[in-house]
């Protein structure tokens, strides 16, 4: 397994472009590495409105992004969109937390965010995924992608998290946002794991059988790392 | 963009391009978007500020009637500095 943790492989040693993955209890979270005035920072949708650009530390593991190995030219054009991404203010509440991968392309040619309406929106996996997508780099073949039933029964659970978090909160909007994601229960679910796999290797878009059996090693080889 | 001539800009350097695309240049209008793509000449910028410019327009490359003509232009530029430009370029397709 190429992705590593801060302990086996500093973050500092990032060439132009990485992945980062790591789990959260029974979840499991990706985010973007650049390097940004010398320290290498993470670029990851956190939540519903809330993407966060900021120097990576914590249980993470990592890697460069393997495809780009011979074309440094596209990895620093990569890397800038991000940097400009995420040191735009007003981008931090701009993404909401969609399920379904958006029709509409999310990013302008500025590193801007597109305001999406009620159930759409990103997941943290998907937000990588699009990123790449604007530069017109597919990571996973998402046409022959297949649904599992593990991943309807996740949608729901995250949607009665959205729920639980409109009632505490008291917010309508979050609401509304949450009844329109039921419609999409369901959609094509790209995992984290699967979209790490993905951007830390050789050959890229990776099948879904790729994608899926790196996926689960990647989740495995974590849980060892972390143990 | 020309500024920097040939010399491959650093990320930190290239990233206030993007924002520049918007602010100073692009805004929504893609008649000028069209015209920076047609009147660039690419033996003038570095191989890094000639991918920039295709792949950061790609997703707006159907509103841009130059786009195709800059990639062709952009590949034999690339290929004449010795890079693989189908490699640099992959998947900027219309």
């Amino acid at each position: 397994m190429s992705l590593l943790s801060e302990g086996a492989r500093p973050f500092q040693n990032l060439t132009l472009l990485g992945i980062a993955f790591r789990r959260y209890e029974d979840q499991s979270h990706v985010g973007l590495l650049v390097r940004h005035r010398g320290t290498p920072f993470i670029c990851h949708l956190a939540q519903h409105r809330n993407l966060l650009f900021e120097p990576v530390t914590g249980p993470f593991v990592w890697d460069d992004c393997h495809f780009l190995d011979a074309d440094p030219q596209s990895a620093t054009a990569i890397a800038a969109f991000i940097v400009s991404l995420g040191t735009n203010p007003t981008n931090v509440r701009a993404i909401s937390y969609g399920i379904r991968y958006p029709r509409r392309r999310v990013f302008n040619a500025n590193g801007t965010v597109n305001h999406l309406h009620h159930g759409a929106g990103h997941t943290c996996a998907t937000f990588v995924m699009e990123i790449f997508e604007h530069f017109g780099i597919e990571l996973l073949n998402k046409g022959r992608w297949k649904g599992r039933v593990a991943d309807r029964i996740w949608q729901r659970k995250i949607i009665k998290t959205i729920e639980n978090a409109a009632k505490e909160r008291q917010s309508v909007e979050l609401q509304q946002h949450a009844d329109a994601l039921k419609k999409n229960v369901g959609a094509a679910r790209y995992r984290p794991e699967e979209v790490a796999s993905a951007a830390a290797s050789v050959d890229i878009p990776l099948s879904f059988d790729e994608a899926r059996s790196l996926g689960m090693q990647l989740v495995l080889h974590y849980k060892n790392e972390f143990a | 963009m020309q500024a920097m001539g040939l010399r491959e800009p650093r990320v930190d350097e290239l990233a206030p391009i993007f924002v520049g695309m918007n602010e100073d240049v692009f805004g929504e209008n893609f008649e000028t978007l069209d015209t920076v793509l047609r009147n660039t000449d690419v033996t003038t910028i570095s191989s890094t500020m000639i991918v920039a410019l295709g792949r950061g327009t790609f997703a707006h490359r159907r509103l841009l009637r130059s786009w195709p003509d800059y990639i062709e232009r952009s590949k034999i530029e690339l290929g004449k500095r010795g890079l693989d430009a189908e490699k640099v370029l992959r998947g900027l397709k219309l």
